[in-house]
């Protein structure tokens, strides 16, 4: 039968190139993409594993820092007092901020997943290498850009109003003064990389040819 | 290119561990540890250039180790034992 007549328009005009279904396309170990990732069969649930993950590795390790003469990064007491002040309890505040900053977390490690890591392959080309080292280069910049993010603009912000009456803090956290010093950068530095670190190592999609797991 | 890898993460890991020890040299309170406590208590003095170096350190030593083993996971890869 001729496709000549108002049968022929039922196809898109294009209809040659090969389009995966809605849903499978450019994500998946099943996927027309290729692609595989350590947990999940798409981009948003390794993310979303890995940005839980990296939040919590580096919430416990910031609650740890005092173990090595570092100031303690209580984050989710802090997003506690900043979401309900003072007026209630350690518990509850601490769970409340914990639920904020959880919540941030696997926010910001979902954005780098399906925004920023194939952004950065696209800008820098030899970061689009699906490699796992490169992927933790991808993982870490993201990290040290919410730490510029977080010293610059956020937590001056958030912190500064808050602890006024401890001496307050300025420009990049600190002030330089003998309550907060520069030392307080240093620390949010090194929080920051090991949530990328983490984020980067976890989030690690591959060619499907270069895994024979 | 791999080899060269290898020198730059074992670079990167011996340069933290140094920076972090003269790092705790240099901060000579141990007592106040816990410099800066964002929950709400008075801050405490400390030595600002050597809690700096730690964390400088330890950063330095995190990016080393995190790049060790994603190079393993690679050559791993490549040798099709993962």
């Amino acid at each position: 039968m001729s496709r000549r007549g108002p049968q022929a328009f039922k196809e898109a005009l294009n209809s040659y190139i090969p389009v995966p279904e809605a849903g499978v396309a450019m994500e998946g170990e099943h996927s027309a993409s290729g692609v595989k990732y350590l947990v999940g069969k798409t981009a948003a649930v390794n993310a979303l594993v890995a940005g839980f993950v990296a939040t919590h590795v580096a919430t416990i390790f910031g609650i740890w820092f005092g173990a090595a003469k570092l100031p303690q990064f209580d984050f989710n007491t802090l997003n506690g007092q900043i979401a309900l002040g003072f007026t209630y309890g350690k518990d509850i505040t601490f769970l409340v901020g914990a639920l904020i900053h959880y919540t941030d977390g696997i926010l910001f490690g979902l954005i780098f997943g399906l925004v920023v890591s194939p952004m950065m392959g696209q800008i820098f080309k030899p970061l689009s290498l699906m490699k796992p080292t490169t992927n933790l280069l991808k993982g870490l910049i993201w990290g040290w850009v919410l730490w510029i993010l977080s010293s610059a603009l956020w937590m001056p912000l958030l912190v500064g109003p808050l602890f006024s009456g401890f001496g307050g803090v300025g420009p990049f956290l600190t002030h330089f003064t003998m309550f907060v010093g520069y030392q307080a950068l240093f620390a949010n530095l090194f929080w920051h990389t090991l949530w990328g670190l983490n984020l980067g190592l976890l989030f690690s999609p591959v060619r499907a040819t270069s895994w024979s797991r | 290119m791999a080899a060269r890898t290898i020198w730059v993460v074992l670079g990167l890991i011996i340069l933290g561990i140094v920076v972090t020890a003269v790092g705790a040299v240099l901060q000579p309170n141990s007592d106040s540890n816990r410099s800066v406590t964002f929950d709400g208590k008075p801050y405490t003095t400390v030595d600002n250039l050597g809690v700096a170096l730690i964390a400088l350190g330890l950063t330095f030593l995190a990016v080393g180790l995190g790049f060790l083993l994603a190079w393993t996971a690679e050559r791993a890869m490549a040798s099709g034992t993962m």
